[in-house]
C-alpha cells in the first residue's frame, strides 16, 4: 500500500511536472536590443505628392516632456535627425526652402517623453506646445494616429507633414487653424529605450519612415 | 400509462444499473502541437510545447466511456523585423506571434482488449474552442478572442500500472470552425500528442 501511494504520487509530480513545462501562458518576450524600436506611420488616403515643391523644416527638434514642458533635443543628435530628413527630401524630389519663402510642405519634428499616456482612438491630439515652433498658434494639437494601445514611457519620436500649399487636400485638419492639414505622420518609438548606437538607430529608422511610404515622394 | 409506468421502472432499472457500474478516471496530460493548414502555419510556424488537458472520464462499462475537459495550447513565435499593413497604419518593426486556444469540450471514447493492462481506444470530443490571437509589437498591438464550435477525434492508448493509476498517451486532431476578423486565416486545426498520467 505504501509502495502504491508513493508511486502515485511520484506520477502525479511527474505530471505536474509536464504541466507547468508545457502551460507557459505568457512566455519570455526575448527581446534583444533594437527589437523595440517600432516605426510607424500613417499617409492620408490619395494624397499626390507630386503637387508639392517645396518644404520648410524647424531647425531645432524639441522634446515635450508635458502639457507646458519642453526642451530641445541636443546639437549633435539634431544635427544627425534633420540632416538625414533633409538628404531623403532632397532624394525625393523636394526642395527645401526657409519657413518665410512660402513652402508647400511644413515638416515638424519632436520627441514625446509623455509619461503613461495611451490613446485607442483616431485621431488624438497632443500637445500643447508640440506646434509651438511654427509660431501661428500654440494651442494647436498635433494629431496622431493609432489602432491600438501606444505606450509613452520610453519616447517616442514623431515626424509630421503638414499641407500648407492647399487646404483642399483631405488631410486631417488640425484644431484651431482650418488651412493646415497633416498629411503624413511617423512615430519612431523606442529609440529612447537605450541610448547606445542612438544615432545609428535614428538614422535606420528615419529612412525606414520614409521607405515604408513610397507614394511620398515627388520624383 | 401503465405502459408509462413500466418504462419509468425500466429506465430506474437502468439508471441504478448504470450507477453501480460508473467508474470515473482522470487525465492530466501534457500536448506539444503544431498548427496545420497553409495560413496558420505563415502566421506561426512553429511547433507548441506549451499545452496540457484535464480530462475526466465516467466508465458506464467497460468499453465505453463518457466525459469532459479542458485544456490549453500556447503557440508563439518571435518573427524578423517586417513591414504590416494593420489597418491605415503601416508599422514595421520585430513582431511576436500568439494564438492560445482553449479546447472546453465532452468526449466520449470505446476502448478495445477488454481486461488487458493496454487499451487501445478511439473517440472524440466536441464542444467550443477559445482562442486568443495576437500580434504584438512592443508599441502596438492587434489581436482578438473568439469562441468556436469544434471537434477533436482521437486514438491512442492507456497502460494500467496499477488500480487506480495508468498512463495514457494519444493523437487528437483539434479542429475549430475560425474566422477571425483580423487575421487571414482559415478553420483552426492543429495535431496535438498527448501524454500524461491517469488517476482515479
Amino acid at each position: 500500500m505504501y509502495m502504491l501511494r508513493f508511486s502515485k504520487m511520484y506520477y502525479l509530480a511527474l505530471g505536474l511536472s509536464l504541466l507547468f513545462t508545457g502551460c507557459n501562458f505568457f512566455p519570455e518576450q526575448d527581446i534583444e536590443f533594437g527589437d523595440q524600436d517600432v516605426i510607424i506611420t500613417h499617409m492620408v488616403p490619395g494624397t499626390d505628392f507630386g503637387q508639392y515643391q517645396t518644404y520648410t523644416m524647424p531647425d531645432i527638434v524639441l522634446i515635450v516632456k508635458g502639457r507646458d514642458r519642453y526642451d530641445t533635443l541636443d546639437v549633435q543628435n539634431t544635427s544627425v535627425l534633420l540632416s538625414t530628413l533633409a538628404n531623403i527630401m532632397q532624394e525625393r524630389g523636394f526642395v527645401k526652402v526657409d519657413r518665410d519663402a512660402n513652402p508647400d510642405l511644413g515638416l515638424n519634428v519632436a520627441i514625446n517623453r509623455f509619461e503613461g499616456l495611451s490613446a485607442v482612438t483616431t485621431p488624438v491630439y497632443m500637445g500643447p506646445g508640440y506646434w509651438g515652433w511654427w509660431g501661428w498658434n500654440p494651442m494647436w494639437y498635433a494629431p496622431v494616429f493609432v489602432t491600438s494601445f501606444v505606450p509613452y514611457e520610453d519616447g517616442t519620436v514623431i515626424m509630421d507633414m503638414v499641407d500648407i500649399k492647399s487646404s483642399n487636400v483631405g488631410g486631417i485638419t488640425i484644431p484651431g487653424q482650418n488651412d493646415l492639414k497633416l498629411i503624413w505622420n511617423a512615430w519612431l518609438r523606442g529609440l529612447l529605450v537605450d541610448s547606445e548606437n542612438f544615432q545609428n538607430r535614428l538614422t535606420f529608422s528615419v529612412q525606414q519612415a520614409f521607405d515604408q511610404t513610397p507614394g511620398l515622394r515627388r520624383n | 400509462m401503465r405502459r408509462h409506468i413500466i418504462l419509468a421502472i425500466i429506465t430506474l432499472a437502468l439508471i441504478q444499473h448504470s450507477n453501480a457500474q460508473i467508474n470515473t478516471v482522470y487525465s492530466l496530460e501534457w500536448n506539444p502541437a503544431i498548427l496545420t493548414g497553409k495560413k496558420a502555419g505563415e502566421f506561426i510556424s512553429a511547433h507548441s510545447t506549451r499545452g496540457f488537458t484535464f480530462n475526466a472520464y465516467a466508465f458506464f462499462t467497460e468499453n465505453i466511456s463518457v466525459g469532459a475537459g479542458v485544456g490549453f495550447n500556447g503557440f508563439f513565435e518571435k518573427s524578423e523585423r517586417q513591414t504590416y499593413q494593420l489597418g491605415d497604419l503601416t508599422v514595421n518593426g520585430v513582431a511576436w506571434r500568439y494564438l492560445l486556444a482553449i479546447p472546453i469540450m465532452i468526449n466520449s471514447h470505446y476502448y478495445f482488449m477488454e481486461g488487458s493492462k493496454l487499451r487501445p481506444f478511439a473517440g472524440g470530443h466536441i464542444g467550443v474552442i477559445y482562442t486568443n490571437q495576437e500580434l504584438k509589437f512592443t508599441a502596438i498591438e492587434q489581436g482578438e478572442n473568439n469562441w468556436n464550435f469544434g471537434f477533436a477525434p482521437e486514438a491512442g492508448a492507456l497502460w494500467s500500472i496499477s488500480d487506480g493509476l495508468g498512463l495514457r498517451f494519444g493523437l487528437r486532431y483539434n479542429f475549430a470552425f475560425y474566422s477571425p476578423q483580423q487575421f487571414d486565416m482559415g478553420n483552426l486545426g492543429f495535431l496535438s500528442l498527448n501524454a500524461g498520467i491517469l488517476f482515479r
